[in-house]
């Protein structure tokens, strides 16, 4: 297993019993299983506290009104007065019953918590949105740096080749040393370009150049930092420029902005986006400010640093009402820069990107000569034309994705979709696909080719992505020996090959019934994606009909294209989409408090017409994007 | 005149005595100046063919005749200067905690001698070889150095450095980013540190800790101010300074400029020019960050799934699949056309790669010896073969004498019993189909642990002024036993 990815795909769990698990993806996934009809009793119940004379046992009952059927669990504390200890966790079950109770046992004249509250019922957008309590200095990525070096300085370099890779930690040597040789790099190329240099440097320096110095310090310094620079950090930077003479060879004007650019772009407050403000405190809860906000918002659509716009909006305090922020992320999403942003998404919900089995695709030249070394690249930049062409130019949704048959094609690509070389350039265009052959980005080429053996194509790797990453199903790693187990010679197609392998039992239970069905219904794409009726070795016809679980269901389709449906209108597919999404936008992890928000989210896009841009502006209007929780002691 | 006084007089004209070290001869004096010890391991993948890389004999004196015709025959003018500790075996092995998978365990346990974490990402559960060496070692506990080529990430397949517990420190793959930190030591021969450009660096600096301090300043929550402690620290291990060697000419006489690194690390995701060039680039860079004693403890690995399509090499599989003998990710299975020829051309490859560091690290004169006779160069593999995926028998070499620690020129039967050479070419030989698991060598299982042990000692680290005894968290196949072989291989001392 050399791969990246693979280990990430098959070995990634943590139990071993192949029970349906899921972490946060589950939780909500199991909660949208009501959603629309149900009711989310994610309100606690509400034990009331104990009398002082009891009977020892209180139940209670639970008053939620709702009519679904959601498993909302609601805990509420009660408290026992009595000389005996109540104990009194009311349990509240949302959803129809409402049923909720406080329970409690006192020894003597201790009482029960008497009624615990119920789940709340309502609609689907019943529960509440909670804020997790997340890193208050996000550094930049590589992606942000690079974006935000472009936009600040005006020159675009792509200076993350200098970096480390992206962490959460703490900043190491490895990494310092990145920031250090990416600052002086850039301080150096802006000082030699006379349109960077006057584009970060706002005047001509006369006399000694202090007048100028700190004009720059203070222009420069509030787009390098988000905000305008406190009266303290415009005298350390000045303080640069006074000791001139002495830490530059000859004390001029440009080498002490050289070494006031390089200071910039290696402060802390230019590499991590700090989020301070303790602004109108509310509960648990504080807002961030205007620059706050615009620094968030520009982020999470495109990557890089606010705009000017964005500062006027930061600086006239017009980023606070839910509106304004609508406003904003619907101009934002114009702009070609969040087309980018969108883009890598894309290459992680689809695993792609360096190092991982897209990168890495090799097959045999002999049985696949349509499969040209050095292909890795245009798969790729199909996928994303194609991610790009559904969000952007389609306008389309969640479904879209999973169900156009549709690709960008050149004549390289053309015979893996049976279509003919000769009516195809060099670049890449937009062709409509047979729809009963092809549905979506993941009945494409480059999905199927990075999916697969050298010599075979692999269910095993397939099935376990379409499980994993598309379904956010948690699949435990395989029992120790699996390294022992190659693929038997005997049976004739791949099919009963990998059947037979995987048929043991501590095998099957999760390759009988998860893993392999959606590899099998993806049986009719050879190594590299060709679509197959018959097996290229055996000859023997392809068998794509498979019993595929989809959540806690089991879905029974003929093929890939009925596949690719069932995941596209499964709340499953949705939420997890929303999931990652949610998690990239944020660039967090999420938590079991983002559960609400991902359900809400999630129950949109089941609404015909929703598209992907409504989803992510619908992400700036959550409580988790408007707010900053307070710091828990 | 008080006591006070006088002692601080004494101490004055110690220090103000330039005669003093006039005394001693210029030889001797080089050689306390340049008495630094240095651990250099070079990591290579997926494991090698063990019966044509191993030396003809497998205990007693090697000799350039003992590595004629085997993968390290390029070492044979060097033979003198190479030692061969045999029998070792990683210990964790096989499931642990419930988890296998030996790509990652040969990652992350190789350095730790730790189980990786059975859930997450599949860390190492402990600190690594390199870090603890560098904390105890580098002045400043300066970071170790962590190289790498091509593109690098933080997956559990491309690290085998951990900071600590589920810390992976992932490599610098970017041979620019080690010239840019070099420079700022380069003296001009006269200049001293007082020079400008210390002076700015030190303002830099003073700006980075003011800006720290401020956000320290703000609400926010313990690991947010543990990261910004962590920073502070960091800076604080920043300590410039210069040695006699450490210089611009030195640095292009290693065929190091501006120009060359640069064009060294442009080849990006070009496997093949990051392979060649920049990883010359990087064995450059060793020497040079050796001679500037910049950093003591160095890893050089070389990334696992690249297909090997340069100097002369044309293959269609990558080299994990490759040493799969059948070209896949999958074990077992046809064997693909000319699969050992094919892993034999990438082990030959390798051992001219690390001719090439050990020589270069030879060829620098540190007073009356080489700076390889001051170091230890250690080639460590992954796995042993990468077919069967075992880790025992493992094929190690190391050059160099770590400043006269340990013995050279000598192959060293670590067991009780005779070890063989493994079966890397059991299947495969005329075609057929690969048997993969359990092929491996059934021998040699004495702990690796031993060996970081004796070369913790040999770099002259001291568990506070005594002898490190013990390294990793376990050296058996059963966790809960934890170190039960403390101490060094005496048998490696000289």
């Amino acid at each position: 297993m050399r791969k990246a990815s693979v280990s990430t795909l098959l070995w990634g769990g943590t139990s071993r019993s192949c029970v349906m698990r899921f972490a946060l993806a589950a939780l909500s996934v199991s909660v949208l299983t009501s959603c629309g009809s149900g009711t989310i009793g994610d309100t606690p119940g509400r034990g009331s506290p104990g009398g002082t004379r009891g009977t020892g046992t209180g139940a209670g009952t639970g008053t939620g009104p709702g009519a679904g059927t959601g498993p909302g669990v609601g805990t509420g504390p009660g408290a026992g007065t009595g000389p005996g200890a109540g104990t009194t966790t009311g349990t509240g079950t949302g959803g129809s019953t409402g049923a909720g109770g406080g329970t409690g046992t006192g020894a003597t004249g201790g009482t029960g918590g008497t009624s615990g509250a119920g789940g709340a019922g309502g609609g689907p957008t019943a529960c509440t949105q909670a804020v997790p309590t997340t890193s208050q200095l996000p550094r930049l990525t590589r992606a942000e740096f690079d974006n935000t070096t472009r936009d600040l300085l005006g020159i675009d370099v792509k200076p993350s080749s200098l970096l480390a890779p992206d962490t959460v930690g703490s900043v190491d040597q490895r990494a310092w040393t990145g920031f250090q040789a990416a600052a002086d790099s850039l301080a150096t190329q802006v000082m030699a370009n006379p349109t960077a240099r006057g584009k970060a440097i706002p005047c001509a320096p006369s006399g000694d150049g202090v007048a100028c110095a700190q004009q720059f310090i203070q222009q420069f310094g509030q787009r390098a930092f988000r905000r305008p620079l406190t009266p303290a950090e415009v005298a350390r930077f000045q303080l640069l420029y006074t000791n001139r003479a002495q830490i530059t060879a000859t004390g001029t004007f440009d080498e002490a902005a050289q070494v006031i650019l390089r200071s910039f772009l290696q402060s802390p407050s230019f590499l991590t986006r700090a989020e301070v403000s303790e602004a109108a405190p509310d509960g648990a809860n504080f807002a961030l400010n205007g620059y706050e906000m615009a620094t968030r918002l520009s982020y999470m659509i495109w990557g890089t640093m606010p705009d000017d716009i964005l500062f006027t909006a930061a600086a006239a305090n017009k980023l606070s009402a839910a509106a304004d922020i609508l406003a904003q992320a619907q101009r934002m999403l114009k702009d070609p820069k969040a087309r980018a942003r969108v883009a890598e998404f894309h290459e992680r919900y689809a695993l792609m990107g360096e190092a991982t089995r897209w990168s890495e695709a090799s097959h045999d030249p002999v049985a696949f000569p349509a499969f040209k070394a050095g292909m890795a690249p245009l798969l790729a930049e199909e996928a994303k034309r194609f991610f790009d062409y559904i969000t952007f130019e389609q306008g389309g949704t969640f479904q879209d994705l999973l169900t156009k048959p549709v690709a960008f094609v050149n004549k390289d690509l053309a015979p893996i979709y049976g279509l003919n070389a000769a009516n195809f350039g060099a670049d890449l265009q937009l062709t409509n696909l047979d729809p009963t052959q092809r549905s979506g980005v993941f009945t494409h080429a480059g999905f199927l080719a990075s999916y697969s053996s050298y010599e075979r194509s692999s269910p095993i790797l397939r099935g376990a992505f379409i499980e994993k990453q598309v379904l956010c199903r948690e699949i435990p790693p395989p029992p120790a020996d699996a390294f022992n187990s190659p693929l038997p010679t005997t049976g004739t197609t791949n099919r009963e090959q990998v059947t037979a392998q995987t048929s043991a039992a501590a095998c099957a239970s999760c390759h009988s019934g998860i893993v392999n069905p959606p590899g099998f219904a993806l049986e009719a794409y050879d190594s590299i994606g060709n679509f197959q009726t018959k097996e290229r070795t055996t000859g023997a016809p392809i068998d794509s009909v498979a019993d595929v679980a989809i959540g806690s269901k089991t879905v029974r389709v003929n093929g890939p294209v009925e596949l690719m449906a069932q995941i596209a209108a499964s709340s499953e597919g949705q939420s997890c989409y929303a999931q990652r999404l949610m998690s990239y936008a944020y660039e967090r992890d999420l938590t079991t408090e983002d559960t609400c928000t991902v359900q809400t989210l999630a129950g949109k896009m089941s609404q015909s017409g929703y598209t992907l841009v409504n989803l992510i502006t619908d992400l700036t209007q959550t409580q988790a994007f408007r707010v900053r929780a307070k710091v828990q002691p | 005149m008080n006591r006070r006084l006088f002692l601080k007089g004494v101490a004055g004209a110690t220090l103000a005595a330039p005669f003093l070290s006039s005394l001693m001869p210029r030889a001797v004096r080089a050689q306390a100046v340049a008495a630094a010890r240095r651990l250099v391991i070079f990591y290579t993948n997926n494991g090698c063919l063990t019966n044509r890389w191993f030396p003809k004999v497998e205990s007693g004196p090697i000799d350039a005749a003992a590595l004629t015709g085997t993968t390290l025959e390029p070492l044979a003018p060097l033979a003198a200067k190479l030692l061969f500790p045999r029998g070792l075996a990683m210990y964790p092995k096989g499931t642990i905690n419930g988890y296998f998978d030996p790509h990652d365990q040969g990652m992350g346990s190789k350095l730790t001698c730790a189980p990786i974490d059975p859930a997450g990402s599949h860390y190492a559960t402990s600190t690594s070889l390199d870090w603890v060496a560098a904390k105890l070692v580098n002045p400043g506990a300066k970071s170790p150095l962590v190289l790498s080529v091509g593109s690098t990430g933080a997956n559990v397949k491309g690290i085998v450095s951990y900071q600590a517990a589920n810390t992976p420190y992932s490599p610098e793959a970017n041979p620019k980013n080690v010239y840019t930190s070099l420079t700022g030591l380069f003296g001009s021969g006269t200049t001293t540190p007082a020079d400008y450009k210390v002076l700015q660096g030190n303002s830099v600096m003073d700006l980075v800790k003011g800006d720290l301090e401020t956000l320290k300043g703000m609400n926010m929550s313990a690991a947010d101010k543990a990261k910004l402690t962590d920073w502070q620290a960091l800076l604080r291990q920043t300590e410039i300074k210069i040695t006699a060697a450490c210089n611009a000419p030195n640095a292009a006489g290693l065929g190091i400029t501006d120009a060359t690194v640069t064009a060294a690390g442009a080849g990006g995701r070009d496997m093949a020019k990051a392979f060649t060039m920049g990883g010359d680039m990087m064995i450059n860079l060793i020497a040079l960050t050796m001679m500037c004693d910049a950093n003591r403890m160095i890893i050089l690995q070389w990334p696992g799934f690249a297909t090997f399509t340069w100097d002369g090499m044309a293959h269609t599989a990558d080299h994990h699949g490759t040493s799969h003998r059948n070209g896949s990710v999958a074990v077992g299975g046809t064997c693909a056309a000319n699969v050992l020829e094919n892993i034999a051309q990438i082990d030959n490859w390798y051992a001219g790669r690390y001719t090439k560091l050990v020589n270069l690290i030879n060829s620098v004169k540190e007073g009356d010896r080489t700076m390889l006779d001051n170091s230890a160069v250690m080639w460590l593999p992954e796995l042993a073969d990468g077919n069967a995926h075992n880790n025992n028998n493992l094929p190690i070499v190391i050059a160099g004498s770590a400043g006269g620690y340990l013995k050279q020129g000598v192959s060293v039967n670590l067991d009780t019993k005779t070890l063989g050479t493994g079966n890397s070419e059991a299947s495969c030989s005329n075609g057929m189909t690969s048997v993969g698991f359990n092929t491996g060598s059934n021998t040699g299982t004495v702990p690796l642990n031993k060996l970081y042990v004796t070369l913790l000692n040999a770099l002259g680290a001291t568990n506070n002024g005594a002898p490190i005894t013990e390294f990793g968290t376990m050296d058996t196949s059963d966790v809960a036993k934890g170190i039960t072989n403390p101490g060094e291989f005496t048998t490696l001392k000289a």
